[in-house]
């Protein structure tokens, strides 16, 4: 009979009805509810490792190790709580999955990561003892403070004091460049998860980010505290070549389709959430008129498969490249702008798009003009009665756009949020209406509008014009 | 680009009124085969504009599109296998798309065409 196998899966918060649902299919599976402050599922399983990595709504799965409530935040009774925690685990079971999980993986000689300890104890240790088989680890730790001032240790701390509790218990040598085993630790104001990684190797393929990171601002996000922690996402930090990212030793980094990135591509994972509230049904189109990199379309037909079409758009080169050279299976690319889709009226069934938020259109005062018209646009190629669209983004001038202008076009199904990489993101699902659409909507361009080159940047001479001018920019 | 792509772009410069279908400028053709999908053919063809799909068709040299299809025809497995190809297994790599009013002509490069607007026809 299977073992049962304890989980932690992550995905972003407000998404999780996308694993429960998932998960409704995971043989023997049963799910354990009481963890909400951490965006995943917590549960228990007896399915093998290789159909819990089929898991598409999951960013990543880890071994459950332990969750607590009410910890010391100060630092003497911090530390020492932190120091206990090993020994309040069950290693065996967690290093038996661990083991059954890098089994599982295919061997990778360029992973990066040495394991001269198992090979010298071998296998055969296992079976005839207890005794755990050395293994070499690091502890990392992730801390936000929400409500609270600050912890009385930092992140580094607390992965210190956990790490040296498993030495002492475990007798296992720490190393944070070279380990075959990885304790992450997060903690949220005096709550702390702590999960074993699973997943170790990277991406086989070498991923490209084709956009140039450097000219776009960081994206602000309300994580007040990730010292010591490496899960930063690779375009905050330059990393050194050799090391395997961190962002490519996830489950939705295996993607298939997932060869060429963009700055802050979507996850794949997300993009499988935001399908699923799209009820896509055989010989649909689904549409992503801001594709970026590719990910929603090709996330779709990576999971239905012949059964649907792709089209994905955008109107940056770079992303254009991207989605060209990841796009696979029935799916084409084109260059468009998505505020004047050049498509037919009433031709599309599903619009699933991640529209820009955070600082990644560069521009506050764009994103607030593109967004309702391309909803506008989306309101005109979508089917009438039967077409549906699932939009995500930050954005107060869409809200309305969906709300109160297009309210005889389009039926809002859903509103929620969804919170990934520190931010608060709205999510609409909306489904056409049957009255036909106005023919093309086109918002007549105000004069300075087309004084601005494509990516919406002012022009120096309108620029200049409209510091001496009071004309506002709508 | 595929010919189901095409049926659904249309030139959308300010004015327009008759943008679609887009003529279409062969250069460079690729096919590459896939699975056939019959439950999907028969959903996409109700949505489609068939006479845009056959005289596309045409233009690409692919001259087994009927100009008229019958409901029993979608349970023909040689239809099919004829609508498959045109529809989802020729590619257009390299040519151009042209707006049958205007004349304005679409570059298509890599497979990927570009329906981006000069300023003064926004």
């Amino acid at each position: 009979m299977a073992a049962v196998a304890h989980y932690w899966a992550s995905c972003a918060g407000g998404l999780e009805f996308a694993l429960l649902k998932e998960l409704e299919n995971l043989e023997g599976t049963s799910i354990i509810p009481g963890i909400d402050s951490y965006g995943g599922v917590q549960f228990r399983t007896t399915s093998a490792p290789q159909k819990v990595a089929e898991l598409r709504s999951a960013d990543n799965v880890y071994a459950f190790l332990s969750h607590h409530k009410k910890i010391p935040v100060d630092k003497e009774s911090g530390m020492a709580f932190l120091g206990s925690l090993a020994g309040k685990i069950d290693w065996e079971p967690v290093m038996q999955l661990h083991r059954l999980w890098q089994e599982t993986e295919e061997p990778d000689s360029s992973s990066g990561i040495s394991d001269p300890l198992l090979t010298i104890n071998g296998m055969a240790n296992v079976e005839q003892t207890h005794v755990t088989p050395q293994r070499s680890f690091r502890v990392t730790g992730n801390r936000i403070c929400k409500d609270m001032k600050k912890h009385g240790y930092t992140s580094m701390d607390a992965a210190a004091a956990i790490g040296d509790g498993m030495h002492e218990l475990l007798g296992w040598p720490a190393d944070m460049r070279s380990f075959n085993v990885e304790v992450l630790a997060w903690i949220i104001d005096d709550e702390l998860l702590l999960v074993l990684a699973l997943i170790y190797s990277g991406n086989k393929k070498k991923t490209k980010n084709l956009q140039n990171v450097s000219n776009i601002n960081e994206p602000c996000a309300e994580v007040e505290d990730v010292e010591g922690s490496e899960q930063v996402k690779s375009t905050k930090k330059k990393r050194p070549a050799e090391r395997p990212s961190r962002a490519d030793a996830q489950l939705y980094s295996r993607r298939p389709y997932r060869k060429a990135l963009v700055h802050t591509s979507l996850k794949p994972s997300t993009a499988y959430g935001l399908l699923q509230l799209a009820d896509v049904q055989p010989g649909d189109i689904v549409l992503d008129p801001m594709c970026g990199c590719g990910t929603i379309p090709l996330e779709a037909i990576n999971w239905l498969g012949t059964r649907v079409m792709g089209l994905a758009g955008d109107f940056v080169d770079t992303a254009v490249e991207a989605a060209n050279i990841n796009a696979t299976g029935h799916c084409d690319v084109v260059r468009w702008d998505a505020s004047m889709l050049p498509l037919r009226t009433a031709s599309i069934d599903r619009v699933i798009c991640d529209m820009p938020f955070g600082n990644r259109c560069g521009n506050h005062k764009v994103r607030e003009v593109l967004c309702p018209r391309v909803v506008k646009q989306v309101v005109r190629v979508l089917r009438p009665g039967s077409g549906i669209a699932v939009l995500m983004a930050q954005s107060k001038t869409m809200k309305e756009e969906i709300e109160v202008n297009q309210k005889a076009y389009l039926n809002l199904q859903k509103h929620f949020y969804v919170y990934m990489e520190g931010l608060k993101v709205d999510v609409f699902v909306v489904r056409r209406t049957s009255e036909p659409a106005p023919t093309q909507q086109i918002v007549r361009p105000i004069k300075n509008m087309a004084k601005r080159k494509r990516d919406g940047q002012l022009t120096k001479q309108a620029a200049l014009e409209n510091l001496s001018s009071e004309n506002p920019v709508q | 680009m595929r010919l189901l792509t095409h049926n659904m772009l249309a030139c959308n410069i300010k004015g327009v009124t008759k943008g679609f279908p887009l003529a279409i400028e062969v250069t460079k053709l690729e096919t590459k085969e896939s699975e056939m999908n019959p439950d999907f053919l028969r959903h996409i063809y109700p949505k489609l504009d068939w006479k845009a799909l056959h005289d596309a068709a045409h233009t690409l040299g692919l001259n087994d599109i009927p100009e008229q299809v019958e409901p029993a025809m979608l349970e023909d497995e040689d239809f099919l296998q004829k609508f498959h190809h045109a529809l989802l297994e020729v590619h257009l790599e390299e040519g151009a798309l042209i707006c049958p009013e205007t004349n304005r002509r679409f570059p298509v490069t890599k497979g990927v065409p570009n329906m981006l607007l000069n300023e003064d026809e926004v």
